[in-house]
């Protein structure tokens, strides 16, 4: 899986459009692509591109992830810097890609001045937000057979599971879910 | 976007040769090994690096020489404090930029990015303020290896170009 980066300069000696180097690799590669919203946007203002054509040449059934992220605005160029909120034109990106991709899982990067735990969340359910619009739901979990569950054996542990011989909690058990 | 027959390596190779110039871009490409790799008349820079709508190709590829010594020093006084503070902030700062890098954990590229990329004059991100912008061309003023620069005032921040403004490639 390879990913777009952000960029800050363009060169001479270059013969195609960012979109289509990574469309092309990633066929000749024949690998996934993980898009990054805000590194689509940063590129194609330091470049003077066109951030929604950028996404929609792209081969969308190949893409695998988002990345979301904010960035810092030096008035005549964008720095990727993961140091803020996602800004409106990233999120509306984002929804055109859900909207082309039918919804793949979401990553927000935020690095370098880490906000408090609230701040962080908010911006994570506004993500949950639009992929609740396009991210199908996920398919019910097949019934496994009685005997073919697996049982853990820690025996000699105190309190483990195995000591009873309890059944594997299944790995989403494990995933809360989100407060709102 | 024109014919060459510059290859891809070339160009690699002739650009980390220029943004990890110690003497800044300027210096970087009039360097003996940038210019064994493609040879620039002073002030040609655009025939490698297209300019955008808003900055030169000088200062496009600036961005990159900044980004390569100023967050790995700005690092390096804040991962280090005690070395800072024992021999004197001075000895401190005339480190070499090698010095400074090998430093720095591999890990800690990233994250102090945004506090340390200096701005091109009156360019601060929008909402930091220009106390944030002071300190940063504050710590840049201790930078001894930026200085020195043609095109560079460490204490100012980055000079404008006086290349003329021409059509984005």
């Amino acid at each position: 899986m390879l990913e777009n980066p952000s960029s800050y300069v363009t060169f001479q000696d270059s013969t195609m459009d960012e979109w289509e180097f990574v469309s092309r690799m990633a066929e000749e590669a024949d690998c996934g692509l993980l898009l990054d919203v805000n590194n689509v946007y940063v590129s194609s203002f330091n470049h003077d591109m066109d951030p929604d054509k950028f996404i929609r040449s792209l081969p969308h059934e190949r893409i695998v992830q988002f990345h979301l992220a904010g960035h810092s605005n030096y008035t005549t160029h964008l720095i990727d810097t993961h140091d803020n909120h996602v800004i409106d034109p990233v999120w509306e990106l984002y929804r055109t890609a859900h909207e082309l991709t039918g919804g793949v899982s979401t990553l927000l990067e935020w690095d370098a001045n880490i906000p408090p735990f609230p701040v962080l969340h908010d911006e994570v359910l506004k993500a949950k937000r639009f992929m609740g619009e396009y991210l199908p739901a996920l398919p019910a979990a097949p019934a496994v057979p009685e005997e073919a569950e697996p049982v853990l054996a820690m025996a000699g542990t105190p309190g483990m599971p195995g000591m009873t011989g309890e059944r594997a909690p299944h790995p989403l058990h494990h995933i809360l879910p989100e407060v709102e | 976007m024109s014919e060459s027959p510059r290859t891809l390596g070339t160009v690699q190779e002739w650009f980390q040769a220029v943004v990890t110039h110690p003497d800044g871009v300027e210096g970087g490409v009039q360097s003996e090994e940038a210019q064994a790799l493609i040879r620039l008349p002073r002030g040609e820079l655009e025939a490698v690096i297209c300019r955008s709508r808003n900055l030169t190709a000088s200062e496009r590829i600036g961005i990159y020489a900044n980004a390569y010594y100023a967050p790995p020093a700005g690092m390096r006084g804040r991962l280090l404090p005690a070395a800072q503070e024992r021999p004197g902030r001075g000895t401190f700062s005339t480190a070499s930029p090698s010095t400074t890098c090998s430093a720095i954990p591999r890990g800690a590229t990233r994250w102090t990015t945004g506090r340390d990329f200096p701005p091109l004059p009156g360019r601060d991100p929008a909402g930091s303020g220009g106390r944030r912008t002071a300190a940063r061309r504050g710590r840049l003023a201790g930078l001894p290896h930026r200085s020195g620069l043609a095109g560079v005032d460490a204490r100012q921040g980055l000079r404008r170009s006086r290349e003329p403004r021409a059509r984005p490639c």
